[in-house]
């Protein structure tokens, strides 16, 4: 790595040193300094959606363990058994009221009490010697919920997760909450890229730029009903607290007339009406915009879109589909992609498997969008970690003139929070980094241990043999 | 059109020397071929226009758990139209995943034929060892996957009418899934 | 014990029911996102359970007087144990 404040001051001004797609003390920085105390998404609750169903997710190496307890309530717990550290869950998902240990056999409620050891009078001389009572897996330092999503931060001392998405919770219930029950999730394929994580996510968070040349190959088979390419300078990009994403223009008409265009069927948009704020709906019935992709830093991304599933019809027909996925750094070199297809719980069954079908044919592990995508990702990683690299600071200024000025001035009326312009630009990309650079900055608080919730130490018997 | 299914556990399999095995057999070894010279519209002309195509995402989950894919979700999850959208997309310029193509060897062993109920209906395992090669600098990656095939005879030639072809990793090692297993 | 159970489908799961003199109980198989339990219900009194595997081979280390025990506070949880909060 080259001098950290050097390369924090080229990534604020737009100036990317190519070396931070790949360069491992680089990675170190954003393990420490920001996955360690970041919002990370795990799950969906319609993952678990009875009690005792679990999915294991991971932050980083840290697995997870997801749970609704017999209570309903969701818990998130390390899955390591408190007792000679082996991992709880081994299974990726599955429904259980208790976890026990394969070790020695340790037993916890699936709330995460720990409820028996083996020979716990012979071998501990019961309570006196070890008292389970009030013994647990260790919780995750801090967790929170919004509109089903299951978010977690492993600093305890994180700010709350609604203050941390501020008023990006605008975009984000235009993806999950389409109706009062919001959505339910599918999946999510698996696969490993080797690519840096930040590529996927600056993508999503405001490249509409790439659609014409990456994409072009889609909207050839007239996959879309429209050109695409050259409709994504109409759309607006806006940047709003953590996050930042991308839209498209759409022909005139009602905010029913437009939630048609892309195929909602009537009962869906009585739905969407009636969920969404004034100013949410504002956004597509004054300014005429739809979402389309999006990236809450730092590792969620969203996409909506709106392709013709079946063109054996006469007609123009087009069914929209949402994804959601996790960009989860493997190295500085790999990621994970976790992506999961969503729908909106309510949605008529025939349309939830037309939208199924439209996220496969374009995101995902076989989509045809994300194909292309991802074979530009790869060969820039491979590329970063060389010497030129090193030398090379890539152009992400577009939008600015060379006095900072942006070539347009922010749209004045538009009904989103945040700053929007509309037309090509790299802001999304630079405001993901400014979050980077800002975690990056800041110096790390000494994390207590076991500062999470376990009575473990003040509970040891004193003078013990431990 | 009725769709065979066979409890490989219970039925027999069709003896190596009889010529319905020898017959799928090679229909999967000429497939093959086909798919690794990526001559996918001559791959279209293999499969009914009925044909079902699935790759279901595999999970880790528990021996007795009864279930080892992930609820709703696959990988593919395809008809003929889908299939022929996605084979139109290589055949323009633009498809840069597979431009430069891959190189790719589908390895085919340990098949099994058995007859079913239907006639002119055969169902066939096989396991499947996919190599692929991009560029000059990537290591190379592998898929491994048991196939469940459907094969029809349709105007005396054998056709593809129905393919499952289940993962044996739960997280692909490959950057996306731009072939066919 | 009010459960969240109910909307729950077992497929074409066979029912059983079983009855004597002092009680009538419905056991069926449920399956749930990820996995499965066996529902036991008892329609005179309202009460129902959904056991998990580990909870049922649970039930077959137990003898007669460990069962008696849960026998012996009706329509109530077991009392003093150790694990309730």
């Amino acid at each position: 790595m080259n001098d950290l404040s050097q390369m924090l001051e080229d990534v604020r001004r737009g100036m990317i040193p190519a070396y931070i797609y790949n360069d491992s003390d680089v990675f170190q920085l954003e393990k420490e300094h920001l996955f360690e105390r970041s919002w990370i998404f795990l799950a969906h609750e319609s993952e678990i959606p009875d009690p005792g169903d679990y999915v294991v997710r991971r932050v980083l190496e840290d697995s997870f363990i997801v749970s609704r307890d017999e209570s309903g309530d969701v818990r998130v717990m390390f899955n390591m058994c408190l007792h000679r550290g082996m991992q709880i869950c081994r299974a990726e998902l599955g429904n259980a009221s208790h976890f026990r240990c394969s070790y020695h056999g340790w037993s916890y409620r699936n709330d995460g009490r720990l409820v028996g050891l083996p020979f716990h009078q012979e071998a501990y001389g019961g309570e006196d010697g070890f008292s389970k009572k009030g013994q647990a897996l260790l919780p995750a330092p801090a967790m929170d919920i919004y509109n089903g999503l299951i978010f977690v931060n492993l600093d305890p001392r994180a700010r709350p997760l609604l203050e941390f998405l501020g008023e990006f919770r605008y975009y984000l219930d235009l993806y999950v909450k389409q109706s009062a029950e919001g959505a339910e999730v599918r999946g999510p394929q698996r696969w490993r890229v080797k690519s840096n994580w930040k590529i996927g996510a600056e993508n999503a968070a405001g490249d509409s730029y790439h659609t014409p040349q990456t994409h072009r190959s889609v909207v050839e088979i007239g996959l879309f009903r429209e050109p695409t390419g050259s409709k994504r300078k109409e759309g607006a990009l806006y940047w709003c607290d953590k996050g930042g994403g991308t839209t498209y223009k759409l022909p005139p008409g009602s905010f029913r007339d437009r939630l048609s265009y892309v195929g909602y069927p009537e009962e869906m948009i009585d739905r969407i009406e009636e969920t969404w704020s004034p100013q949410q709906k504002r956004l597509i019935s004054d300014d005429g915009f739809m979402i389309s992709a999006a990236t809450l830093f730092p590792t969620l991304s969203f996409v909506h879109n709106w392709p013709k599933v079946d063109a054996r019809a006469d007609d123009d027909r087009v069914v929209p589909f949402i994804t959601m996925r996790v960009w989860q750094p493997i190295s500085a070199t790999e990621t994970e992609v976790l992506s999961w297809f969503v729908v909106d719980k309510n949605a008529p069954d025939e349309f939830k498997e037309a939208s199924y079908k439209g996220y496969l044919m374009c995101f995902g592990s076989t989509g045809m969008f994300e194909q292309d995508d991802v074979e530009n990702w790869v060969s820039i990683t491979t590329l970063a970690g060389g010497s030129m690299a090193k030398r090379l600071l890539l152009n992400s200024r577009m939008g600015l003139l060379s006095n900072d000025k942006p070539v347009s001035e922010p749209l004045a009326d538009f009904h989103g929070p945040g700053t929007a312009y509309v037309g090509y630009g790299e802001f999304n990309q630079r405001g993901l980094l400014r979050e980077w650079a800002e975690c990056l900055e800041r110096p790390l608080k000494d994390l207590e241990q076991i500062a999470l919730g376990s009575k473990m130490p003040n509970r040891m018997p004193e003078g013990g043999d431990v | 059109m009725a769709v065979s299914e066979v409890d490989t556990s219970r039925s027999k399999p069709l003896p190596f020397t009889d010529i319905r095995h020898q017959e799928a057999h090679q229909f999967l070894v000429e497939e093959s071929y086909i798919l690794d010279s990526q001559r996918y519209d001559d791959w279209l002309e293999l499969l009914t226009e009925d044909i079902s195509y699935k790759v279901p995402v595999r999970v880790t989950s528990a021996r007795s758990a009864g279930f080892d894919t992930s609820p709703g979700m696959a990988h593919f999850d395809e008809d003929k139209y889908s299939l022929s959208l996605r084979v139109a997309r290589f055949a323009t310029e633009h498809a840069w995943t597979e431009d430069p193509p891959s190189r790719l060897r589908h390895f085919i062993t340990n098949v099994r034929t058995f007859s079913t109920d239907v006639d002119d209906e055969l169902f066939v395992q096989s396991a499947l060892l996919l190599f692929r090669s991009r560029g000059d600098n990537r290591e190379p990656n592998f898929v491994s996957a048991m196939r469940e095939d459907l094969l029809r005879r349709e105007d005396g030639m054998l056709k593809l009418a129905r393919r499952v072809a289940i993962m044996d990793e739960s997280v692909v090692r490959m950057q996306n899934l731009a072939i066919f297993l | 014990m009010k459960n969240a159970w109910s909307g729950l489908e077992g497929g074409d799961d066979q029912v059983i029911e079983l009855g004597n003199e002092f009680a009538e109980v419905v056991v069926r198989k449920v399956r749930t996102r990820n996995g499965a339990r066996l529902l036991i219900s008892s329609p005179k009194s309202g009460h129902s359970i959904a056991l998990c595997p580990l909870e049922l081979e649970a039930l077959t280390w137990q003898d007669p007087s460990s069962l008696s025990l849960l026998v012996s506070n009706p329509y109530g949880p077991v009392e003093n144990s150790d694990i309730h909060e």
